[in-house]
Parts: C-alpha cells; structure tokens; sequence
C-alpha cells in the first residue's frame, strides 16, 4: 500500500524543466527549416526561368535536363517545408537534409572548381553577381542540416504510426 | 533514428513533389519540359559570323597625344 502512494507521488511531481527543453527546440528548429524553404521555393517557384538560368551557371548537369531541376527543387522544398508543419515532420526533415546534402556537395564542388558565380539558393531574382557562392554558404547549409536533425532526434508525434 | 515509416514519408513526399513539379511545369508556358542544350563549336569548326565590315572596324588615330 505504501508504496503504491508512493508511486503516485512520484508521477504526480513536477517534472524537470530540461524534459520541456527537448520538444521546444524541435519545434523551434521545425519552424525555422521551414521558414527558411518556404522562402527559398517562392521566388522559384514564381521564376522558374531564371533559377534554371542560375543552375546552368554551375555547369555541373546536362543542358536537356535544366529545366526539370528547376522546377523539381522548389516543388520537394516547399513539400519538405509544408510537411514540418504537418505529423510528417520527420519524413519532411530527411526530404530537406537531402535536398541540404545535394546542396552542399553541388556548392562545395563549384567552389573547388574555382567558379564565380551567383548562389540561386533564394532564387535567381537578384543579379547574376548578387549573393555569389562561398564558404559561408556550406556553413549556412551545415547548420540547416543541424536543424534537420535536431528535428529527427525528436520522438515521433503519436498519432502517426 | 531513422525508421521505416519515416522512409516511407520520405517516399510520398518525394513522389508527391516530383507530382506537382512536373504539373507545374507542364502548366506553365514558355518553360520546355526540356531545354534546348547549348549550341557546341569546335575550334575546327570555321566561325560562323560574318567579320564586322570594312566601315564598323576600329582604326588607331593617327596621331597620340
């Protein structure tokens, strides 16, 4: 009996407060990632032209198939971003952390190559010297890919199964 | 870690992605599906423009300051 009333205590105590921590930086992380690609799949979605003009510029895929690159990244980056949102959370983290993964190897590769030429991680908009690729763009995307996994470390969400 | 059911979202997010890309470029005028490749030259290959006429041709002065 004694210890039944002591079991019972010791749910009803109050729990640490570092047990809240770990949901509320997933949430944090969830919100920013996809903040982060709704903003970077709207302008390219709005212009596919010129983010296919912008991924011509790293000479690194054949000419035939440009177009279907432009227009299939924004698309997987807005489901990706809209997912976070959703209980598929975790199925739209690794969705971003690929698209992240490409992105990184593409930039890494255009920077050992020497190539000047402008990011196009928000879009192509700006002009071709705006936003020129660097190391501060592997950094950025490293720390995207934290994010995603901050967001995969977090249990998944009950009602999916 | 990563479990089945989340490689499972990772599929239907991804197939559905591809979906909607593809329509969105199908719908959307004046993108091709597929882009014409660049047009390649060789250098054995002669030029194809004309030379500028005798009149456009820059000519040094005649005198420098």
């Amino acid at each position: 009996m004694t210890s039944a009333v002591s079991h019972v205590s010791e749910d009803m105590s109050p729990k640490p407060s570092h047990s809240r921590l770990g949901p509320t930086l997933a949430w944090l992380a969830r919100l920013s990632l996809a903040g982060v690609f709704l903003a970077a799949a709207a302008p390219k979605l709005a212009d596919p032209a010129a983010f296919a003009a912008a991924i011509a510029n790293y000479q690194a895929f054949p000419d035939v198939s440009v177009n279907l690159i432009a227009t299939l990244v924004p698309t997987l980056e807005l489901i990706g971003a809209l997912a976070l949102l959703t209980p598929w959370r975790r199925g739209g983290a690794l969705l971003l952390a690929g698209l992240l993964l490409g992105f990184t190897a593409l930039l890494a590769v255009s920077l050992a190559r020497g190539l000047d030429l402008s990011c196009g991680c928000f879009g192509a908009s700006a002009s071709e010297t705006a936003d020129p690729v660097s190391a501060l763009h592997l950094l950025r995307n490293l720390g995207l890919l934290a994010l995603a996994a901050l967001v995969l470390a977090a249990p998944r969400p009950a009602s999916v199964r | 870690m990563i479990s089945r059911d989340d490689l499972r979202e990772l599929l239907i997010l991804t197939a559905l992605g591809a979906l909607v890309g593809l329509v969105h470029l199908v719908l959307r005028p004046g993108l091709p599906v597929l882009a014409q490749p660049a047009a390649a030259c060789t250098l054995a290959e002669p030029a194809l423009a004309e030379p500028p006429p005798e009149a456009l041709r820059s000519e040094l002065p005649e005198e420098l300051p």
